[in-house]
């Protein structure tokens, strides 16, 4: 609840600061525009780009970190152990398919500018941001237990899926100067109020099936599903520059590039559980919760986030770092 | 196939003979009771400290059957004995039930395969307080229900470890008890006496340990989780000691009501046990070379790497007792399954007419199953497996079979048809046994939860740090030898400096084990140093000591808790 009511005060400030910017900076730059205008030297332009930004969210990627480390451990180092203290006689796993970490999103964005003087300009504009890698994970685990008697473990989890989604309404500064008749390069300075969202799913079956001569059974299946989704509000600001042809009287296309730091430090949203016919759902701030696993073949500590009863839990915060360097094509088309 | 004895008795009769019972003056029993008690689906858990990644089950539906034999005086102080037997997956009503500790007993007189009637017990344990016993789930008349009970393939995922593993059928027992005794009011207080046999040691242990520590089965700090069972714990303390309503009550005041444990011949710490057992029946004063010697084939533990093999394969005697051939202990238990399928032997056991219990009805029970296989004995295939195995569980299953593919006596008459899957009764239930040993997704995901494990000693060894404990030391079985139980709980060396027994030769009455414990054995019992348990020896018992010493073990039991406090001492019982 705490968290909510904070997002929707940002939205709020955030929206009061947009409407200021309109109401008394917009309004004097666009007549300080007009001058310029009247001097042959402004307009007021509209641009739209997209690109490619280049992220590593680490709190995030855990998960993939976290999972396959679990099942490194419950799987492999078990069947090493019932191996090494001759409880069975072998064992393979075979797989298909990987765990896909976040390392980019596809932005795209709009942003209506204005020339206050022959080198400056000021913008308004509204960015989103997205990606949502997913993947389908098949592992089958053997174990021979006897010369005879096989015990078949398969784990499908379709899908293994991890999103982030930001958008954020941003203001800028433009400085530029045009070189010869073609060219014209830019430094901007952009930020602005950043909301984003995250969400986790895992959605698995497992059977455990028995092999021997003349037989195949299986005495247990199992389904479920884990999701977890978090949303917050933090700050973006980016540095960049941009080289500009026109392309038409009126439009220009241009390529700019720029590193953007852009962090979420807290997230809160709900989670659901669902095992055969039970279902458990909780809302919660995520955290990093510090797992240490005993079990008879050695103790390993884990790293997870998650959203799930971390108040008093959690080990180490959450953050959503979205930062990175950005690369854009864009069109910008004067009025 | 000798034939057996069925005890006519009217339902008219029973209850005449129920008012007739010795009571002390102005003393009225509570009456009788027996029925199913209904357990719901539960889900339950098991971790190593990781929540996403914990092995979550669900139960099935079950009717667990009990049967309650007023004592014979009621007062505040009365103890409720519970009363089971172990496989896992056998019946209390085929075991202690039918022998020698309640109103009517199997008869132990016939020496081969004997105990063809049921006559009156000159030693029952009603004198000393209630009598509760509960079959295990699937085992016995307990039976459960689903709904695709028609379905095989359903029925062989029912035989797992969402219904059958240690820890839950240790819940299943704690929740039967405690709704036994919420369902009577004037009995919920009353000091609570475990009586297990055999794998009954494991399930007393398990049983003893979520009651002491239940806070724990629920707050993860445990492998099982059972949030429901923990609530269900807490509400009855609630109403046991007022005083610490809506807290976590401390094990030593648990311990007031449950704070004694009978275990005959029990599985504690049995990867131990039979560690040291095969180690001292290779001894040169193993009782194995004498055996060789009457069935003229020398022992030679370099020739017969299994003594236990030995014993039941080359000797040809019953592991349960090994001055007697094959099978015999597991033919009084066969004959008592077979009596308890007349409706009027059920009735004169459990002191009730059982035509009034419901659940016993064909009618009531479409959805209920028992057994994988409609083929029931097929399914029961020889398994390579050790001795032990096959003489705890499978032995007595196949030896059963043919009485639980083609049931005796006239339930059938009396209350219907079941369907193929279901039976009226199953002393041991092979497919139940096969479920906490093999088909058992939790040990195949590597929980350590087998009761072979020696997690339930070290159970075993804090509980007796807050329960009086007497546990029973028969000569004469091989299948828990309990000659090796001292050593065996001394490999518990992070927690005990030694198990040292104490016996004065021959009928060593009362034999002892004291336990001496490290300082850190558990850091939350502080200044815990030594601890006794009674342990007097049965030299002539098989593994079912009421069964061979019904006077000793009653007598024994009387003057332990008398010694403990629990009952007062009052010459004109002895």
């Amino acid at each position: 609840m705490h968290s909510h009511r904070r997002r929707w005060a940002s939205i709020v400030l955030g929206s009061m600061a947009f409407m200021a910017w309109l109401l008394f900076v917009w309004p004097t730059a666009l007549r300080a525009g007009q001058r310029a205008e009247a001097g042959g030297r402004g307009r007021v332009r509209l641009e739209l780009y997209g690109g490619f930004s280049l992220l590593n969210p680490t709190d995030m990627n855990q998960f993939v970190d976290y999972d396959r480390s679990v099942q490194e451990f419950v799987y492999d180092a078990y069947f090493d152990y019932l191996r090494d203290n001759n409880m069975i006689q072998s064992w393979e796993k075979n797989v298909e398919g990987e765990r896909k970490k976040i390392k980019n999103a596809l932005p795209f964005g709009v942003r209506f500018r204005y020339s206050l003087l022959d080198f400056l300009d000021i913008s308004v504009g509204f960015q989103t941001m997205r990606r949502g890698p997913s993947a389908s994970l098949n592992f089958l685990y053997t174990r021979n237990e006897t010369a005879t008697t096989r015990y078949l473990e398969s784990l499908n989890i379709a899908p293994y899926k991890m999103e982030v989604k930001a958008y954020y309404p941003s203001l800028g500064v433009h400085v530029h100067k045009r070189f010869g008749r073609i060219l014209e390069a830019e430094g901007f300075f952009v930020g602005g109020i950043f909301f984003a969202d995250c969400s986790y799913e895992s959605q698995w079956n497992y059977a455990w099936t028995i092999q021997g001569p003349g037989y195949s059974w299986e005495p247990y299946k199992s389904e479920g599903l884990l999701s977890e989704e978090g949303s917050g509000t933090g700050f973006s600001l980016e540095l960049g520059g941009r080289f500009g042809i026109p392309v038409h009287r009126k439009i220009d296309i241009f390529l700019e590039a720029g590193y953007a730091y852009q962090v979420i430090k807290s997230l809160s949203g709900s989670g659901i559980e669902i095992h055969g016919e039970d279902m458990e759902t909780w809302e919660g701030r995520w955290g990093m919760k510090s797992e240490t696993m005993t079990t008879p073949w050695g103790t390993r500590r884990f790293l997870t986030p998650t959203n799930y009863e971390t108040e008093g839990t959690a080990s180490e915060d959450f953050g959503l770092n979205l930062s990175g360097f950005r690369l854009r094509i864009g069109i910008s088309v004067a009025f | 196939m000798k034939r057996l004895r069925v005890v006519r008795v009217s339902s008219f009769l029973i209850i005449l003979s129920l008012t007739a019972f010795p009571t002390e003056a102005g003393a009225q029993p509570l009456p009788n009771e027996a029925g199913f008690m209904a357990i719901e689906p539960v889900t339950f858990y098991f971790h190593y400290g990781s929540y996403f990644n914990r092995l979550s089950l669900k139960s099935s539906q079950a009717r667990i059957w009990y049967s309650f034999h007023a004592a014979d005086e009621d007062r505040p102080e009365t103890p409720l004995f519970i009363f089971f037997n172990g496989g896992p997956g056998s019946a209390t009503s085929f075991g202690l039930m039918s022998m020698y500790t309640g109103r009517y007993t199997l008869d132990n007189r016939i020496e081969s395969g004997g105990g063809d009637a049921y006559i009156i017990n000159p030693v029952p344990w009603t004198r000393l307080g209630h009598l509760l016993y509960i079959d295990a789930r699937q085992a016995g008349f307990s039976y459960n229900l689903m709904s695709q009970a028609q379905d095989e393939g359903s029925r062989f995922q029912e035989f797992n470890a969402q219904n059958f593993n240690s820890f839950f059928d240790a819940a299943d027992f704690i929740r039967v008890l405690l709704r036994f005794l919420a369902a009577h009011p004037a009995l919920q207080n009353h000091p609570v006496v475990i009586v297990g046999e055999s794998y009954g040691g494991v399930r007393a242990t398990a049983m003893l340990h979520v009651l002491l520590n239940y806070a724990d089965y629920k707050n993860g700090r445990e492998t099982f989780q059972d949030p429901a069972l923990a609530d269900e714990i807490q509400a009855h303390f609630n109403a046991v000691f007022p005083q610490h309503a809506g807290q976590v009550v401390p094990p030593e005041v648990i311990a007031r009501q449950f704070g004694h444990q009978v275990l005959i011949q029990p599985a504690l710490s049995f990867n131990y046990q039979e560690e040291t057992e095969n180690e001292m029946l290779t001894r040169p004063d193993s009782p194995l070379y004498k055996i060789g010697e009457e069935v003229g084939v020398p022992y030679d533990p370099g020739k017969y790497s299994d003594p236990l093999a030995y014993v039941q394969d080359v000797a040809g005697r019953d592991l349960y007792i090994y001055t007697k051939p094959l099978n015999w202990l597991n033919g009084f238990f066969n004959n008592a399954g077979v009596l308890l399928r007349f409706v009027q032997n059920l009735s004169l056991v459990t002191g009730v007419d059982v035509t009034a219990i419901n659940g016993l009805y064909a009618s009531s029970r479409s959805a209920a199953y028992r057994v994988i296989r409609a083929d029931y004995a097929a399914s029961l295939e020889p398994v390579a497996s050790s001795s032990a195995i096959q003489a705890l569980f499978l032995a007595p299953a196949r030896l059963e079979a043919p009485n639980a593919q083609q049931e005796p006596g006239n339930m059938t008459a009396v209350f219907g048809s079941l369907r193929p899957w279901d039976r009226y009764f199953i002393g041991s239930n092979g497919n139940a046994n096969w479920a906490f040993h093999v088909y058992n997704v939790a040990l195949v995901r590597g929980y350590d939860i087998h009761s072979w494990e020696p997690r339930y000693g070290r159970m075993f060894l804090k509980n007796v740090a807050h329960v009086g404990t007497f546990i029973t030391n028969a000569a004469l079985d091989l299948v828990v030898y309990t000659a090796a139980l001292p050593a065996s709980l001394a490999k518990h060396a992070e927690i005990l400096i030694s198990a040292q027994p104490i016996s004065h030769g021959g009928e060593a009455r009362p034999g002892k084990i004291i336990l001496n414990y490290r300082s850190s054995a558990f850091s939350d019992i502080p200044g815990l140093t030594t601890r006794t348990i009674r342990f007097p020896i049965y030299s002539k018992s098989c593994h079912s000591v009421s069964l061979t010493q019904p006077t000793e073990l009653f007598t024994d039991v009387t003057d332990w808790l008398q010694e403990t406090g629990l009952m007062a001492r009052r010459k004109e019982r002895r």
